[in-house]
């Protein structure tokens, strides 16, 4: 797993660590299953907190990419397996824009604006509905 | 080493590795402890009734009948050469090397052992009145020992040479580019297959009700039993599965409990790839290892490998899913290391 880190960056640390898992599941490196490894492993190869490793492992829950369960650790969730069925279109997609001279900035301003009005009310799922 | 893939046993060559190894590991313990066998039974008529089958620091102080003899030459004169062969055989395929070779050397080995050791001890017991005057055994176990290193060398020799294919380089997938300022790093585990894993939790298991018989019985030893069923425990859990990270600092493997562990600073790392291994044909098996080459590593299955040469020793690697990438960004911060602004060796050429 590879994870980039950039102290000097704008972007949040936990933000940094949360897209490099991203893309690696969107590479296919990471598959439904898989095992994160533990936070400390992470924040000490990373030399930064340990709570900032663990704050992208729950964004990554939020998203529904990742399962959190106490003792077993962070597990690549089974929803995140269309995450890479979507890597071809994504790469198409930022090529062309880049082409046309769009930046990944805007271009994730677009679909973040387009996602939003359509459905609103359900951005992600809560856990809880799992259970019963 | 660009080609690797010449490098295949040649098929001619595998096969004669093959039958010369049939011969010293199967045929060469089935002749030897089936003439063992057969002039121990010429001897039964000039034997006691009760033989010397222990001999501990003031001579003999264990006797039993002669069939004791018989069961342990056919256990360790046929059985354990037969369990190494078929083993061997399973576990190389194709990948033939050193370590087939020093199996089939160690299988003919035994047998000779066992039979002088049995027919040894029993000589001295020939035509012997009373049972309190067995002689030594000294001399018996050192003619043993001798038995097992000839018809061990002897074996070796007869066995052609195999190099193990040298792991053949994978390609890397892509190169990793560092932005300046940006930390990259590389954090994957290694574990021990399931199989595996699952077969040595059931001999452990075996070993702790063994203990637990043992102890419970008051049978002799279980304490020694426990004290193997701990280390054999300690062992498994500190190597089933290891942690790899690749930093700027350099390669570093961890156990699970945090040993054995091994570090290897960026300085002393002279290029890293990624390489398809054979446990078997290049290491001799499974585990933390040392190459017949002076390579060494963490082998846990076959497969891609992360192998890192090293700048004063061999080349360490260990197997790894992923290796492409992991091995990739080794190379990116080498190759970041050698830029000339980074190294200042004193030739006057840098301007920095």
């Amino acid at each position: 797993m590879l994870i980039r880190v950039d102290a000097d960056s704008p972007r949040a640390l936990y933000d940094q660590v949360a897209a490099s898992i991203r893309s690696d599941i969107l590479a296919g490196v990471l598959s439904p299953g898989d095992r994160l490894p533990a936070a400390r492993d992470v924040a000490e190869a990373l030399e930064i907190n340990q709570h900032t490793v663990l704050h992208a492992y729950q964004r990554l829950r939020d998203e529904g990419l990742v399962d959190l369960r106490r003792g077993r650790g962070a597990v690549i969730a089974a929803t995140a397996a269309p995450l890479a069925e979507l890597a071809h279109d994504i790469e198409e997609l930022v090529r062309r824009a880049a082409a046309l001279g769009v930046s990944v900035d805007t271009l994730a301003g677009i679909v973040h604006a387009h996602r939003d009005p359509r459905n609103a009310p359900a951005p992600s799922a809560p856990p809880e509905e799992d259970s019963p | 080493m660009t080609t690797h893939d010449l490098t295949r046993t040649p098929p001619a060559l595998l096969r004669r590795a093959r039958v010369r190894f049939f011969l010293v590991a199967l045929v060469v313990p089935v002749l030897i402890t089936a003439a063992a066998v057969i002039v121990l039974l010429t001897w039964l008529p000039t034997l006691p009734e009760q033989v010397a089958t222990h001999w501990g620091m003031n001579g003999a102080d264990a006797f039993g009948p002669v069939s004791v003899y018989l069961w342990m030459l056919l256990a360790i004169g046929l059985g354990i050469p037969l369990l190494m062969a078929v083993t061997t055989l399973l576990a190389v395929g194709a990948h033939w090397g050193g370590a087939a070779r020093l199996m089939g050397a160690l299988a003919a080995g035994m047998a000779a052992f066992a039979a002088v050791t049995t027919l040894g001890s029993l000589w001295i017991q020939r035509d012997l009145v009373d049972t309190t005057r067995v002689p030594g055994i000294g001399g018996v176990v050192a003619v043993s020992f001798a038995a097992l290193l000839l018809v061990g060398a002897a074996a070796w020799a007869v066995q052609p040479r195999v190099r193990p294919e040298a792991g053949r380089t994978l390609q890397a997938r892509h190169v990793i580019d560092i932005a300046q300022g940006e930390r990259v790093v590389w954090v994957a585990t290694t574990s021990m297959p399931r199989g595996a894993l699952l077969f040595l939790i059931v001999v452990l298991l075996g070993l702790v009700a063994l203990a637990g018989y043992m102890l419970g019985t008051g049978v002799a030893g279980g304490g020694i039993v426990a004290v193997v069923v701990v280390l054999v425990a300690l062992a498994l859990a500190a190597t089933a599965s290891f942690r790899v990270t690749i930093t700027p600092e350099g390669f570093a493997a961890r156990g699970r409990l945090g040993w054995p562990r091994i570090r290897i600073p960026l300085d002393q790392i002279v290029s890293a790839r990624a390489v398809d291994i054979s446990p078997f044909g290049e290491f001799g098996g499974w585990g933390w290892r040392i190459a017949v080459d002076g390579r060494s590593g963490i082998v846990m299955r076959r497969g891609s490998a992360i192998e890192v040469s090293r700048r004063d020793r061999r080349p360490f690697l260990v197997t790894i899913d992923g290796a492409e990438e992991g091995a990739a960004l080794l190379q990116a911060y080498v190759d970041r290391g050698q830029a000339p602004t980074g190294s200042a060796s004193g030739t006057g050429e840098v301007t920095a």
